[in-house]
């Protein structure tokens, strides 16, 4: 059949006319589902039920009866082996039974074992304990004598025993104690410009009898306070020619390089951890008719806090609001972000679990109602934010809280916001 | 780091060629990827449309076929055009699509629609509306089959392939798909020589 008739015609020549924006949230929609692992489909928003034909039905089915005689006499196997165990207890019963009928044995034997243990628990008598201390002191006295003896090529008389106690009982006078001849002094301290003149600077000598104390530093010295300026004035009149001539060869450059100074330090600001997020700072934006303008700033709170404000207006009326922070833990040394996700306004924390060069993911795995992961992703004109639970679905009352998104599924929220100009 | 290239993502200007995308797609770069889509998805939203009676039904087509463009991009092989290979996917997913609710095999006969009366501005020009208008009158299976035919300009053989029909029951279809649309081409040209 021809291609060139009017029918033909008219709708191949205005075939183009079709071409259509799709809605904002497509790619938004298009890009979660890239997120997700090849095969899952959005399918995956809708519980899944599984519909068994009666042809699948039978096949498993047809399986097990091929097997069923394995399976009868590995129960048979089965059975015995567990019977076993309960034959022989029965058998064993008579026995025990006979054991059981000498009642009087058994009480005496407990009884003898419940003296024992009495016995052993009482405490002794304080005299017999006394004795029983000396008793051994003098067996361990005797053998180390003994040993002495064994040992020494002379065996001790016990005039020599005596003279070594005499020795242990000398009275404190008499005592070598090393002291210093001379009375000790006070080192006198070194003024700043002594030092400098002396090559070595003489450490304070050690005395035994006085307590240990080190020397104080001549800064520590408020006397010296004067001699100290001075001498600071005279290193800064020192530095000060270098410093101007290098200032002149700058010259020109130093005005450039304020500038970037300034970045620098601006820079400096934020926390290592935090810089990661720079890119989100500022003002984004996202109009649709229906729902009103949602206006999103981000913004540095503190070098290790960024906040975002999230505000939906219709008009005039402000209709939502909520805050979001983005903060590094000095303490736990992670990077968290809190964001609430239902009416309560009660932030979920969530902690930053990856990130490449397209997306930041945050996850949770506390609570296994809330959203288990937060992803933020830059995209050509702003960024979009991502909340996802997959473990189940997102509760109503979270639903109702996230649907002012630009998109929301059982499982998911997306909000698109385009960078401010 | 995100930052760096946010900076290029926001402010840059620079026009980035085609083989530059694909190259970036196939690197799975998600910004590649995005401009990809910024690119076609007009073009594919139009197509999927005109395939799928309603826009949400078009949108999970686009979508579907999105995702299929960047998991497979490995294998488009640079030989033929680039949109015509997404175009191609767009229409397989259309299909895939239509097959879940459809059975293109079991629907031969020509079936009573009542037709609407469709206002055809220009006799030669026919706006979006009126287009969709227009094939929505027909019964999927002709629409198909007059899509694949006179817009995409496949062959018999090839829509019966795709479709899992005989080349007899495609070119059966079309003829139907024509006359019905000739009809309603005359009805909405008898309604504008009325006012």
């Amino acid at each position: 059949m021809s291609r060139e008739d009017y029918i033909s015609k008219l709708f191949r020549e205005n075939a183009d006319k079709l071409d259509e924006q799709p809605s904002q949230d497509l790619w938004s929609r298009i890009s979660g589902e890239l997120d997700q692992p090849e095969g899952s489909s959005t399918q995956e928003d809708l519980p899944r039920f599984e519909q068994i034909s009666p042809k699948s039905a039978a096949r498993p089915r047809g399986a097990i009866l091929k097997f069923a005689p394995y399976f009868a006499a590995a129960s048979i196997v089965a059975a015995i082996l567990l019977a076993s165990p309960l034959f022989f207890e029965q058998e064993a019963a008579p026995k025990m039974a006979q054991k059981m009928a000498k009642p009087s044995d058994r009480g005496l034997l407990a009884e003898a074992i419940k003296e024992e243990a009495e016995s052993e628990a009482l405490p002794l008598n304080a005299k017999e304990q006394e004795a029983q201390f000396e008793a051994q002191e003098k067996e361990q006295a005797q053998k180390i004598l003994q040993a002495a003896q064994e040992k020494s090529a002379k065996p001790l008389a016990d005039k020599d025993l005596n003279e070594l106690t005499k020795l242990k009982e000398q009275p404190i006078d008499e005592l070598v104690v090393l002291t210093q001849d001379a009375s000790p002094e006070e080192e006198p301290i070194l003024l700043q410009e002594q030092a400098e003149e002396q090559a070595d600077y003489p450490l304070p000598k050690m005395r035994p009898t006085v307590p240990r104390n080190y020397a104080q530093t001549p800064a520590a010295d408020p006397s010296l306070g004067p001699q100290i300026e001075a001498l600071q004035e005279q290193n800064i009149a020192k530095a000060a020619p270098k410093q101007l001539e290098e200032e002149n060869k700058r010259g020109l450059r130093k005005k450039q390089a304020k500038g970037r100074s300034r970045k620098k330090a601006q820079k400096h600001k934020i926390h290592p951890r935090i810089q990661l997020f720079e890119w989100l700072l500022g003002e984004y934006e996202d109009q649709t008719p229906e729902a009103g303008t949602s206006i999103e700033r981000w913004r540095l709170l503190h070098p290790n806090v960024i906040e975002g404000i999230a505000v939906l207006k219709k008009g005039d009326d402000k209709i939502f609001e909520e805050r979001m922070r983005i903060f590094y833990d000095e303490d736990l040394r992670q990077v968290f972000l809190d964001l609430p996700l239902d009416d309560s306004r009660l932030p979920a924390r969530y902690m930053l679990s990856q990130f490449d060069t397209e997306r930041i993911i945050f996850e949770q795995n506390d609570q296994a109602d809330l959203p288990n992961k937060i992803i933020l992703q830059p995209s050509l004109q702003g960024y979009t934010l991502i909340i996802l639970q997959e473990r189940g679905f997102l509760k109503t009352r979270q639903q109702q809280y996230l649907q002012h998104r630009n998109r929301l599924s059982n499982v998911r929220a997306i909000r698109d916001l385009k960078l401010k100009e | 780091m995100p930052a760096a290239r946010s900076y290029s993502v926001h402010q840059s200007t620079k026009t980035v060629t085609e083989e530059e995308l694909i190259e970036g797609c196939r690197a799975g770069n998600h910004l590649a990827q995005e401009r990809v889509y910024q690119r076609y998805s007009a073009k594919m939203f139009g197509l999927s449309r005109r395939y799928v009676k309603t826009t949400e039904n078009a949108e999970e087509v686009l979508v579907q076929a999105f995702c299929k463009v960047f998991r497979k991009i490995d294998k488009y092989s640079g030989k033929g055009s680039f949109e015509g290979w997404i175009r191609r996917i767009v229409v397989n997913e259309a299909l895939m699509f239509l097959r879940k609710k459809y059975r293109f095999s079991e629907h031969v006969e020509i079936t009573e629609v009542p037709a609407k009366a469709v206002q055809i501005s220009v006799e030669d020009e026919l706006s979006a509306k009126e287009i969709l208008a227009l094939l929505e009158q027909l019964p999927t299976g002709y629409r198909t089959v007059f899509n694949l035919y006179v817009v995409e300009g496949y062959k018999h053989r090839e829509i019966a392939e795709m479709l899992g029909i005989s080349i007899n029951t495609s070119k059966s279809q079309l003829i139907l798909a024509k006359k019905k649309m000739r009809t309603l081409v005359e009805a909405a040209r008898q309604i504008r020589g009325m006012k």
